[in-house]
C-alpha cells in the first residue's frame, strides 16, 4: 500500500508526465521576431513577468528586414514590424496579417540635415541616407511631398543606421532619415531635425504581422501574446516610473535616454487598439497612404488591398 | 531613505526654523505680517544625523536669503491629522501619504517629487523591500512568508508596508491577510527586530538598505532580499514594482504665490550644488498607482467591506431571524401538499389525456390497408402503441411453438436499437423469458422488474437491456403472435395493458380483413389477365383460329380467320363455314366430300389433323386459296367431342411461289417455251415412246443464221423480241406432241415424235424453216432472219444412242447447213460424225495435255542479215504426246482451228515463253521472244491487261523483250478492235509482229489499219525465191511497201546462203530459217546463243539442229 503522501507524489508525478506530453504533441512555439526598438521591448517585458509563456518564443533580430527575411525563410512565425516593413513583405508574397499595433512613432523617426538646410525644397538634389528598406524611406518620402518633391529629385545613399554616424561626419551625406537612437547620435554631432514623425503622426506604426500560414491552430497562442502585450502596454500608462525602469533595464540604458525615446511613441490604450482595428481607421488610412507613397515612387511592384491586412480576432475585449 | 529624510530635513530646515505644532504655529502664523509656510514632515528616523546635516546645510540656504518656512517634523500618523486639520500649508509624504492626503482632500497636489542622487544613479521612484535573516532557508519567494511575523517601519510607510504587501497581493490575494505584521516605529528598528529573530521578514523602503549598509548599521550579508526585481538601471535593489518616490505636496491651505515660491526654490536645486543634499527635485507625477494600489489592498483611507455572516445577522437580529425560518417552514409545508396534490390531478389529467389518445389511436386507425401498406401500417400502429404506454420499445414477435423460436414481425421504428428496415432472424425461445410464458397461457404478462430477475429473451433485430415488459396475444386465444412493449420509465398498470389489448386486437382485425381482401382482389386480378393473355393471343395470333361446338356450329372465330372468310364473328355463331358457300379441296384440287371440311371429319374420325394442306373454293370454282390446317378436337369429362380447334394458316403465295419456281425450273422465261432441262426430258420421252411403238423419233437443232448481229446492230431487246416471235411461230409449225424447246441463246431443238418415217419429218421441218425465214416487223424495223436446221433420228439401227448424242449429231448437221450455205436444213451422216467425233477427242486430249504438262516450246532465233546480231527468237509449241510422241503445232492447232481451247494454250503460250525468257542466263536475258498469237485470242475481253501483269510478274523482263505475232485470219477483219489492243499494248512496250504475210487472207488494209512494227513475210516465198521468180518481185515489193510504212521485215524460211544473200540484198534485214537454226529447245538456244559469232550470218549461218519438217506455230510457222 502506498502512504497518502506516496501515493499524491506519484499523481503529480504522473500529472507532470502527462503535461510534458501533451506539450510535447502540441504545436511548435509561436516564433515572434523582435528588433531593437523601444515600443517592441514591452514584450520582453511581459515575457519577464511570464505573462507570456513557453508557447511563444522570442527571437532577437537584427532589424526589420532581416525579420522580414525570416517570416519569408519560415524561420519566423510573426514578428514586430513598422507598418512600412508589412507593406514591403506583402508586396514581395508574403502572407502577413497585423494582429497589434505596438506604437506609433511621434518623433522617433526624423529627418536629420546639415544646419544649412532650412526647408525640404532646399534637399533638391542633394544626398540623403538612409536604409532603403527601412521606415527612412517612408519619412524622406512623406517628407519629400509635403516639399513637392519627389524621391528622383535627391541623390539616395543606402546606409544601414550603424554607417550613419561615419557616412555624416566624412560629409558624404547632407541629410540623413533615421530614428533611435541613431537620430539621437547625430543631433549630438550638430545635425538638425528638418521633419519628423510628429509632422506625420499615425503615419508610422509598429506593429505584430503574423504569417497567415502559422494562425491555424495558434489561435490560443496569439490571443495570448496579444492580450499580453496590451497588459504590458497599459503597465507603461498606469506605472510609467516602473515601466521606465523595466523597460531601461532591458534596454540596458540610461533612464534618461529610455525616457526621452520613450517620449518620441505613442503606446496605443486597448480602446485605441480596437480603434485601429476599425473600418477606415488611421491605421488602414496610413497603409493605403504609404502604399501609395511606395507605389509613386516605385518602391513596391504590386497594387494590394487592405482586404486581410488586419486581424483583430486577437484583441481582447474593449473595456466596457 | 533614512538619508534621504536627512536631506529633506537638511534642505527645509535651511529654509525655514524648527517649530512645534499646533499650538506654536498657530501663534507664529498669527503674529507674522507674511505668514510662514508650514510645511510637516514625516518623522521616521533617527535624529542625530538629522540634525548633523541640518548645521551644515543652514549656511547655503540663508545665503539664499528665504527664511519664510517653518519645518513640523511629525510622527507618520500625527502628520496625516495635522493635514486632516489643515494645520500645513505643506508637506514632504511618502506615496502612501501623499495617495492618502489626495483622498483626504482632492485639492492636495504633489508639486515636485525628490531624486536622491546614488552612487549607481539617480533613485527616480521608490518601492519596497523585503529582507530576510540570510540564514533563513524556508522563505525563497513571497510565497513563503505565508502566516509569517513581519517587522514593518509603521503602517503608514510605502515602501515598508504598502509597496510588498501590494507584491503579496499580486502573487496571491490571500496572502497579505495571513502575515502577522508588527510595526517597529522606523526602518531601522524594523530591520534589528528581523535580525534579533523577533520577526521572520522585514518590510523597507528602496535606498534604505543601501543607506544603513554604507553607514555600518546592518552587514549586508547578514539579510537576503526576497523577490528581488532584476532591474539594473534602478540603482537600489528593490523587491516590488516601481513607483513615484517622496513628494512635496500642497496643501489646500496654499497660496498660489507660495506654490510658485517654492516650486522656484526647489527647482532650483538641481543647478545649484549643495553640500550633503543628495538629490534634487522634479515635477511630480501622477499618484494614481498608489491610488490603485491602495484600493486594491483596501488599505486606509480605503476600506474594504466586510463580508457578512449569519452569526453576525443572528447575533443582531435573532426575532427576525426565527420569524423567518418559521415562514420558510411554513411555505415549504405548503408546497409540499401542493406538490402531492398536483400530481395526483397531474395523474387524473394523464389518465383522461390517455383515454382520449387512445379513442383517438382507435377511431383513427384505418379499418382496411393495401397488402404492400400492411407492414408499414403494422409499423405505425405500433409506434402508437409505443407512445400510448411511454414505452422504449413495441413490437410484435411470431413465436413458433414446434421450433421454439422467436422471430420478429414488425417493430415500431427506432424500438431498442432495432433495424426495422433489414430481415431479422430468429432466437431460440427461453423459459423463463417471459415470451414462451404469454404464448403458452395466451394471457397478457406484465413484468415490471425484467431486468432485475428475468432470464432475459434475445429479440431478433432489437438490441439494447429490457428493464419492463408487457406482452399481449395479438389474437385471442393464440399464442403464435405476441405484441410487446417495454422499457416505460414507470411500472406498466392496467392501463397500459388496456391500450395494448385494444389496439393489437383492432391492427390485427385489419390485418386480417385486408389480407383476405388483398387475396380475393389478387386472384381475381390472376383469372382476368389470364383470360386478357388467352384473348390477345387469339386476336393477335397471324392464322386463323375457329371454333366450333359438340353440335358442329362455330363458337369462336378470331379475327384474322373472320376476315379470311369474309364472315363477322357474331354472326357466324352457330352456323358451318359451308353455310357461307365455302368449299374445300385437297391438296390435288380434288373437292372434299360433300358438306365434310377438315373439322367435320375431325368430328367423325375422333383424331387430330396435322398440318393438312387444303384448297378453299367458293362452290366448284378452283381454289382461290390455300391453308395449312391443324384441327384438335377436345374431349369433355365424358369423352364426348366439346369443342373442335381448328387453326390454319394462309399459304397462297407460298404454294404461288413454288408453282413459278417449278415453272423457271423447266421453262424458258423468254419465250415460255422448255428450256434445255425440260427439252431433253421431252426427248428422253419421246425415245422411250417410240421404242415401245416402233415409231422414230426426229430432233431438229434450229440456229438462227446471223442473229449476233441482229443483237449487235438493234439491240438485246430486239434480239429478244426477235427470239420471241420466232419461238411462237416455230411452235405453231409443229405438231400436237412435239415438243419445241429453247437450248441457247438463238439455238431451238424441236423434238419430233410418232414418226412412222424418217422422212415424215421433212414437212414439219420445212415449215419451221419457212416460217423462220419469213421477215419480222419489229419497232417499225422489218427483219429478214434465217436458219440452219440439222437433223439427226432416233433409233438408228444397233447403235445405242442417248438424248445428248442425238442432239450433238442434229447440231453437227446444223453445222454442215450453215457451212453449206446456211437458210437450209442438213440430215445428220455418220461420216461427218466421226470428224467431229475426232475433234471432240482432241478438245479433250489437249485439256488434258495442258493438266500433264505435255506442252513445251521451242525456239528459233532471228538473225539480222547485215551484223550477223541475234535479233530474238520465235518460240514455237511442241506437244510431247505420250501415245503418239513429240506432235507438231498443226497436228493439233489446225483442227481445232476457232475452238476456245485454243485460248487456254495461247495463254499457256506466253506463260511458258515468259517463264523461259526469265530463267535465261544473265548475259541473255535481253533476248526478245515472239509468241504466236491467234485473233480470237487477241480479241478476248481484257487481253491487254492480261498481258500487262504476265510481264508484271517478271520485273526482270521488259515489255519490248515480247512480241506477239498475229496470224493474218478472218478473224482479223475486225481490224477497229484488234488495233485497239495493238494500241493498248503497245503502251507498256509489247511489239506486234503479222505473220504469214502474203499467204493467206492478207490484205494491204491491215497494214494500214493495224499499228504493227514487224511484218513475216511468209516462208514459202522465201523458198521458191529465185533470181527471175514472181516470188522474188513479190518479195521486192513487200519490202519497198514497207520500208515505205517504216515497218521492219523478218523473212521466214531462210534455208540456204543463197536465200540469205537474196533477201539481204532485197534489203530486208532480219531473216529465220534453217540457214541459221531450228527450233530448239530452250536448253539448246542457250548453248546456241554462246557459241553463236555474227561473222556467220554474212556467211549464211549454220544449221545445227536436225531439220525436221518446218513446224507451224499456233496458227502456222
Amino acid at each position: 500500500m502506498l502512504s497518502g503522501s506516496a501515493f499524491a507524489r506519484r499523481c503529480r508525478i504522473t500529472a507532470v508526465l502527462l503535461c510534458a506530453l501533451l506539450a510535447g504533441c502540441s504545436e511548435k512555439p509561436l516564433r515572434i521576431g523582435i528588433n531593437p526598438w523601444i515600443g517592441y521591448d514591452v514584450i520582453p517585458m511581459a515575457q519577464r513577468w511570464d505573462w507570456i509563456g513557453p508557447e511563444i518564443e522570442l527571437v532577437d533580430t537584427a532589424s526589420g528586414a532581416d525579420s522580414l527575411a525570416a517570416l519569408a525563410s519560415g524561420e519566423l512565425h510573426a514578428a514586430c514590424l513598422t507598418l512600412d516593413e508589412v507593406i514591403r513583405g506583402i508586396d514581395a508574397g508574403l502572407p502577413l496579417s497585423i494582429v497589434a499595433v505596438m506604437d506609433t512613432s511621434s518623433g522617433a523617426d526624423s529627418l536629420l540635415v546639415r544646419p544649412d538646410i532650412a526647408d525640404v525644397a532646399q534637399l533638391r538634389g542633394r544626398r540623403i541616407a538612409l536604409q532603403a528598406s527601412g521606415v527612412g524611406m517612408l519619412m524622406l518620402t512623406a517628407a519629400l511631398e509635403s516639399g513637392g518633391l519627389s524621391i528622383a529629385d535627391v541623390q539616395l545613399i543606402d546606409a544601414k543606421s550603424g554607417q550613419l554616424l561615419e557616412l555624416w561626419q566624412s560629409g558624404a551625406v547632407d541629410a540623413a532619415a533615421t530614428y533611435e537612437p541613431f537620430a539621437r547620435v547625430l543631433r549630438g554631432t550638430g545635425a538638425r531635425t528638418l521633419l519628423s514623425s510628429r509632422d506625420t503622426p499615425e503615419l508610422i506604426f509598429d506593429v505584430i504581422a503574423v504569417h497567415r500560414d502559422a494562425i491555424a491552430g495558434r489561435q490560443k497562442t496569439l490571443e495570448k501574446l496579444v492580450s499580453a502585450v496590451l497588459r504590458a502596454q497599459a503597465h507603461v500608462h498606469d506605472n510609467p516610473v516602473d515601466a521606465l525602469y523595466r523597460l531601461a533595464s532591458l534596454q540596458d540604458k540610461p533612464v534618461r535616454i529610455t525616457e526621452e525615446e520613450l517620449r518620441r511613441i505613442v503606446l496605443p490604450t486597448l480602446d485605441a487598439q480596437h480603434r485601429y482595428f476599425e473600418q477606415d481607421s488611421a491605421l488602414l488610412h496610413a497603409a493605403r497612404r504609404i502604399h501609395g507613397l511606395f507605389v509613386d515612387a516605385r518602391i513596391i511592384q504590386r497594387p494590394q488591398g487592405n482586404a486581410r491586412l488586419l486581424d483583430a480576432r486577437f484583441l481582447p475585449e474593449p473595456a466596457s | 531613505m533614512t538619508r534621504v529624510f536627512a536631506c529633506l530635513g537638511l534642505l527645509l530646515a535651511c529654509l525655514l526654523p524648527l517649530a512645534p505644532l499646533p499650538a506654536g504655529a498657530q501663534a507664529q502664523a498669527q503674529e507674522t505680517p507674511e505668514p510662514r509656510i508650514r510645511v510637516g514632515i514625516s518623522m521616521e528616523r533617527s535624529s542625530s544625523i538629522f540634525s548633523d546635516q541640518i548645521a551644515s546645510l543652514r549656511v547655503f540656504f540663508r545665503d539664499i536669503g528665504r527664511d519664510r518656512f517653518t519645518l513640523h517634523p511629525l510622527p507618520p500618523d500625527e502628520l496625516m491629522q495635522a493635514i486632516r486639520n489643515r494645520q500645513l500649508d505643506a508637506a514632504f509624504l511618502n506615496p502612501y501619504q501623499t495617495a492618502y492626503a489626495q483622498y483626504l482632500d482632492q485639492r492636495a497636489r504633489p508639486l515636485v517629487t525628490f531624486k536622491a542622487s546614488m552612487p549607481a544613479g539617480r533613485v527616480g521612484g521608490v518601492g519596497g523591500v523585503v529582507l530576510v535573516r540570510s540564514g533563513t532557508t524556508e522563505i525563497r519567494e513571497l510565497s513563503d512568508l505565508r502566516g509569517r511575523q513581519v517587522a514593518i517601519p509603521h503602517r503608514l510607510s510605502f515602501g515598508g508596508y504598502a509597496a510588498p504587501l501590494y507584491e503579496l497581493h499580486m502573487a496571491d490575494p490571500a496572502l497579505p491577510d495571513s502575515l502577522k505584521i508588527s510595526a517597529s516605529g522606523t526602518h531601522r528598528d524594523a530591520l534589528e527586530a528581523l535580525l534579533a529573530g523577533s520577526a521572520d521578514a522585514a518590510f523597507i523602503d528602496t535606498v534604505v538598505l543601501e543607506q544603513l549598509t554604507d553607514d555600518g548599521v546592518v552587514d549586508r550579508e547578514s539579510v537576503r532580499v526576497i523577490n528581488a526585481q532584476d532591474l539594473p538601471a534602478y540603482p537600489a535593489v528593490t523587491s516590488t514594482r516601481l513607483y513615484p518616490g517622496w513628494t512635496l505636496v500642497g496643501l489646500p491651505s496654499l497660496t498660489a504665490a507660495q506654490t510658485d515660491t517654492m516650486l522656484a526654490v526647489l527647482l532650483d536645486v538641481r543647478r545649484r550644488s549643495i553640500g550633503g543634499l543628495h538629490g534634487d527635485f522634479s515635477l511630480a507625477h501622477s499618484y494614481e498607482p498608489v491610488h490603485r494600489m491602495l484600493r486594491e489592498l483596501g488599505l486606509p483611507p480605503y476600506h474594504r467591506t466586510p463580508a457578512l455572516s449569519w452569526q453576525d445577522i443572528w447575533r443582531n437580529e435573532p426575532r427576525t431571524m426565527l420569524l423567518w425560518a418559521s415562514i420558510t417552514f411554513v411555505v415549504f409545508l405548503l408546497a409540499g401538499f401542493l406538490f402531492i396534490y398536483a400530481r395526483r390531478i397531474r395523474a387524473l389529467f394523464q389518465q383522461e389525456k390517455l383515454n382520449a389518445r387512445r379513442e383517438r389511436a382507435l377511431r383513427d386507425m384505418p379499418t382496411d390497408v393495401e397488402p404492400v401498406d400492411i407492414l408499414p401500417f403494422v409499423r405505425e400502429q405500433l409506434d402508437v402503441v409505443k407512445g400510448l404506454t411511454r414505452s422504449g420499445f413495441a413490437g410484435i414477435y411470431r413465436v413458433n411453438a414446434q421450433t421454439r423460436e422467436i422471430e420478429a414481425y414488425a417493430m415500431a421504428a427506432s424500438a431498442l436499437g432495432a433495424d426495422t428496415a433489414e430481415p431479422l432472424d430468429s432466437e431460440p425461445l427461453l423459459p423463463g423469458g417471459g415470451w414462451a410464458e404469454c404464448s403458452e397461457s395466451t394471457c397478457a404478462l406484465t413484468v415490471n422488474d425484467y431486468g432485475g430477475s428475468r432470464q432475459q429473451q434475445p429479440l431478433p433485430g432489437a438490441c439494447g437491456p429490457v428493464e419492463r415488459l408487457l406482452l399481449s396475444p395479438v389474437e385471442a386465444g393464440s399464442g403464435a403472435l405476441i405484441l410487446g412493449v417495454a422499457n416505460k420509465s414507470a411500472a406498466y398498470d392496467a392501463q397500459d395493458l388496456k391500450t395494448v389489448e385494444l389496439l393489437s386486437a383492432q391492427i390485427w382485425g385489419t390485418v386480417r380483413r385486408s389480407e383476405a381482401e388483398a387475396q380475393l382482389v389478387a386472384r381475381d386480378r390472376e383469372a382476368r389477365a389470364s383470360a386478357d393473355l388467352l384473348q390477345g393471343i387469339f386476336d393477335s395470333f397471324a392464322g386463323g383460329i375457329v371454333v366450333y361446338s359438340g353440335a358442329g356450329g362455330i363458337q369462336l372465330i378470331n379475327p384474322m380467320a373472320s376476315e379470311f372468310f369474309g364472315i363477322g364473328a357474331r354472326d357466324a355463331i352457330g352456323r358451318r363455314l359451308t353455310d357461307y358457300g365455302w368449299q374445300f379441296c385437297d391438296r390435288d384440287g380434288q373437292p372434299m366430300n360433300q358438306g365434310s371440311d377438315p373439322a367435320a371429319r375431325v368430328m367423325l374420325q375422333r383424331t387430330p389433323i396435322s398440318n393438312l394442306t387444303v384448297g378453299v373454293c367458293r362452290s366448284d370454282a378452283q381454289p382461290s386459296a390455300w391453308i395449312l390446317v391443324n384441327v384438335r378436337p377436345l374431349l369433355d369429362s365424358a369423352g364426348d367431342i366439346a369443342r373442335i380447334v381448328v387453326s390454319f394458316s394462309d399459304i397462297t403465295s407460298m404454294r404461288k411461289a413454288e408453282a413459278e419456281l417449278e415453272h423457271q425450273a423447266y421453262y424458258d422465261s423468254l419465250t415460255g417455251v422448255p428450256n434445255r432441262t425440260l427439252g431433253i426430258e421431252s426427248l428422253k420421252l419421246a425415245m422411250q415412246q417410240c421404242q415401245r411403238r416402233g415409231r422414230r423419233v426426229a430432233v431438229a437443232y434450229i440456229d438462227l443464221d446471223n442473229f449476233k448481229e441482229v443483237n449487235d446492230s438493234h439491240g438485246h431487246e430486239v434480239g429478244d423480241m426477235l427470239l420471241k416471235v420466232l419461238a411462237a411461230r416455230m411452235h405453231v409449225a409443229l405438231r400436237e406432241g412435239d415438243t419445241l424447246a429453247r437450248i441457247g441463246g438463238d439455238e431451238f431443238v424441236a423434238v419430233l415424235c410418232d414418226l412412222q418415217r424418217e422422212t415424215d419429218c421433212l414437212p414439219v421441218v420445212e415449215r419451221l424453216l419457212s416460217l423462220s425465214t419469213e421477215p419480222v416487223t419489229l419497232d417499225e424495223k422489218v427483219l429478214s432472219p434465217t436458219a440452219s436446221i440439222g437433223i439427226s433420228f432416233y433409233p438408228q439401227g444397233e447403235v445405242a444412242l442417248d438424248a445428248e448424242q442425238l442432239l450433238r449429231q442434229a447440231d453437227h448437221a446444223m453445222y454442215q447447213a450453215k457451212t453449206e450455205g446456211r437458210n437450209c436444213f442438213r440430215l445428220f451422216d455418220q461420216a461427218s460424225n466421226q470428224l467431229l467425233e475426232n475433234k471432240h477427242q482432241l478438245v479433250n486430249d489437249v485439256r488434258r495435255g495442258l493438266t500433264a504438262d505435255e506442252f513445251c516450246l521451242h525456239y528459233q532465233p532471228k538473225v539480222d542479215l547485215v551484223t550477223g546480231e541475234i535479233r530474238g527468237a520465235e518460240a514455237l509449241i511442241r506437244w510431247q504426246h505420250p501415245e503418239r510422241g513429240l506432235l507438231a503445232p498443226a497436228r493439233f492447232l489446225v483442227p481445232l482451228e476457232n475452238h476456245s481451247v485454243l485460248i487456254d494454250l495461247g495463254d499457256w503460250v506466253i506463260d511458258q515463253a515468259l517463264r523461259d525468257l526469265s530463267s535465261l542466263p544473265t548475259s541473255q536475258r535481253d533476248l526478245a521472244v515472239s509468241v504466236n498469237i491467234s485473233p480470237p485470242q487477241l480479241l478476248v475481253e481484257g487481253f491487254a491487261e492480261s498481258i500487262r501483269e504476265r510481264l508484271a510478274a517478271y520485273p526482270a523482263i521488259e515489255g519490248r523483250q515480247l512480241e506477239l505475232e498475229i496470224l493474218e485470219t478472218s478473224a482479223l477483219e475486225n481490224t477497229r478492235d484488234v488495233a485497239e489492243v495493238i494500241t493498248r499494248c503497245a503502251e507498256f512496250g509489247v511489239h506486234f509482229a503479222l505473220d504469214d504475210f502474203g499467204s493467206g487472207y492478207s490484205s494491204l488494209v491491215y497494214l494500214q489499219a493495224l499499228p504493227i512494227d514487224t511484218l513475216k513475210i511468209d516462208q514459202t516465198f522465201v523458198r521458191n525465191m529465185t533470181h527471175e521468180s514472181a516470188d522474188l518481185a513479190i518479195l521486192r515489193a513487200i519490202v519497198s511497201l514497207a520500208q515505205a510504212l517504216d515497218i521492219r521485215i523478218v523473212a521466214e524460211g531462210a534455208e540456204t546462203e543463197e536465200h540469205c544473200r537474196l533477201l539481204r540484198a532485197l534489203g530486208c534485214e532480219v531473216a529465220q530459217g534453217y540457214a541459221f537454226a531450228r527450233p530448239m529447245p530452250l536448253a539448246e538456244l542457250v548453248r546456241w546463243l554462246d557459241d553463236w559469232q555474227p561473222s556467220r550470218a554474212l556467211a549464211g549461218g549454220r544449221v545445227t539442229a536436225p531439220a525436221p519438217a518446218p513446224a507451224p506455230a499456233i496458227g502456222a510457222d
